[in-house]
């Protein structure tokens, strides 16, 4: 799997990663709601004693255990999609084991005892299932997962009865949200099973016009049918935002033209920028380099900067605590040096 | 005439656009018009639902157990393992533990349908611990095919598959 945020990936794709999650849980143990912290933490070793089999897994994975950092240094982790905000609630008793690419990380102690999760970059659903079915397989040689004939793997919330897989993309969608269209998206979404969301999945915002689309229903398929499913849907999503990109470039060129090398001129000359502006001209000059507009920047540059402007990293990044104010002013300065 | 954007209160702003000498018009009512100051209308969905997953659980809980007679209530309303009790299910969308699902079964099960679509589970089966699933759930199949075959005629296929079965059945009792 190659790392979404440094991939060299085609300039024009609109997909930027691919995401497979599956939820696990540990038979005869209560759920993690349920789970005291000394359990808790107990579960966590078990689990890695499943997981650092060889030496080559001690060599590619480490375990990041919550409990041990505070809350800016695990912050940074979620700003870049490798744990959810759920495990980083249930910080006392949660750790995950990351791999050194960043493409794999396993939660535990989230909703469920287990989360493995899997990000690679583009629209590429098989390949991230692959490599989470992989460390599934190597788990269950020593777990026994809760599993019942009928309902699948058993998970906390019915939401992931069965497959306990979420596949989901994530999506940069400027011409639809510009021209209005989010709406009828998510209702077409929704009528197929399948839901759309901000960056940061459930209740966040679309910041920068990125989104994640993904499976809602778990149960009664199979696993291939579910990224097949969200494979065609998400081509037909592509579809409409190219050709919403295709008109705009048809019947406003220099105001498209104008919005991106704005957007581009402010980011490269501003002094104190904030964390939301920062991503939707972020997002403006994303949309020039999709759409060979803008010529000079790699799209990897933009993945990283999109990252480095949250909060926390810029936060860790500074080696110190920053008021609100001190961190628009570096956040301007960081992007600022990176674009000039 | 209706607001074009939400579609439910009647138009009463009127908005002309005129870019590059093309004239675009649109009628919307005073709300969507203040949402959406400035005319640029920006593509800022609301995706902080008002409905989290939570509330959509237990709406339906209610719902189906209103609809239920008296006699398929919740009998057991906590689950004997984890001590996970219905209303706290229902508060939290989550359960306690893997038996919860068989001690909230009843009211659970037309839960799951109405969430998921479907309640029987077609994905994969534990490799380790669902060998003895998997072989059950092949013999099903197999027996399946037999009949498809028998009934399209096609004894040979027939035959072959029949001596499938028996080997696996052998070998289930050893």
């Amino acid at each position: 799997m190659e790392n979404w945020v440094n991939s060299k990936r085609e300039e024009n794709e609109i997909v930027l990663s691919s995401r497979i999650r599956l939820a696990r849980n540990i038979k005869d143990v209560p759920f993690p709601n349920k789970l005291s912290i000394e359990k808790g933490i107990e579960l966590v070793s078990e689990i890695e004693k499943a997981f650092y089999i060889t030496d080559e897994m001690k060599e590619h994975f480490k375990t990041i255990n919550l409990w041990k950092n505070d809350w800016t240094y695990n912050r940074v982790f979620l700003e870049k999609h490798l744990i959810s905000s759920k495990l980083l609630i249930n910080g006392k008793k949660a750790a995950f084991i990351l791999d050194n690419d960043e493409t794999t990380s396993i939660m535990i102690n989230e909703e469920d005892h287990l989360r493995l999760q899997c990000i690679t970059s583009g629209l590429n659903l098989t390949e991230a299932y692959n490599e989470a079915d992989r460390y599934d397989n190597l788990l269950e040689e020593t777990i026994d997962f809760a599993f019942d004939e009928k309902l699948g793997y058993l998970t906390a919330c019915p939401t992931n009865l069965g497959t306990g897989l979420r596949a989901s993309v994530m999506i940069h969608l400027p011409a639809l949200s510009s021209t209005n269209e989010m709406n009828e998206v998510l209702n077409a979404l929704t009528q197929v099973g399948m839901t759309i969301r901000g960056l940061y999945g459930e209740g966040s915002k679309a910041e920068g016009c990125l989104y994640q689309i993904s499976n809602q229903i778990t149960l009664g398929l199979t696993e291939m049918d579910i990224l097949n499913n969200l494979n065609a849907v998400v081509d037909q999503v592509i579809r409409r935002e190219q050709l919403s990109r295709e008109q705009i470039l048809k019947n406003h060129k220099y105001e498209l033209e104008d919005k991106i090398f704005r957007a581009l001129g402010l980011l490269k000359s501003a002094v104190i920028l904030s964390s939301k502006e920062g991503l939707n001209l972020l997002s403006n000059v994303r949309l020039g380099v999709e759409m060979g507009i803008v010529k000079e920047i790699e799209i990897s540059k933009i993945n990283e900067l999109s990252i480095e402007v949250e909060p926390a990293n810029l936060q860790i990044k500074n080696n110190k605590k920053l008021s609100e104010k001190e961190r628009d002013i570096f956040r301007a300065k960081l992007v600022r040096e990176k674009l000039n | 005439m209706l607001c074009e954007l939400c579609k439910q209160n009647e138009a009463t702003v009127y908005i002309t656009k005129i870019i590059n000498s093309t004239k675009q018009e649109m009628r919307i009512c005073e709300k969507c018009a203040k949402e959406n100051e400035g005319i640029n209308i920006t593509g800022d969905m609301n995706l902080n639902a008002p409905f989290s997953l939570q509330n959509i659980l237990s709406g339906l809980m209610d719902y189906i157990n209103q609809s239920q007679t008296s006699e398929t209530k919740p009998l057991e309303p906590n689950c004997k393992k984890c001590g996970t009790t219905y209303s706290e299910f229902k508060k939290t969308g989550v359960f306690g533990c893997s038996e919860c699902y068989k001690y909230f079964n009843l009211t659970i099960t037309p839960v799951i349908k109405r969430v998921q679509g479907n309640t029987e589970h077609l994905g994969k089966i534990p490799l380790k611990s669902g060998k003895d699933l998997m072989e059950r759930k092949r013999l099903i199949q197999l027996k399946d095919d037999l009949q498809k075959a028998i009934s399209t005629e096609e004894y040979e296929k027939a035959a072959q598959i029949r001596d499938l079965i028996r080997q696996l059945q052998s070998t289930e009792k050893q």
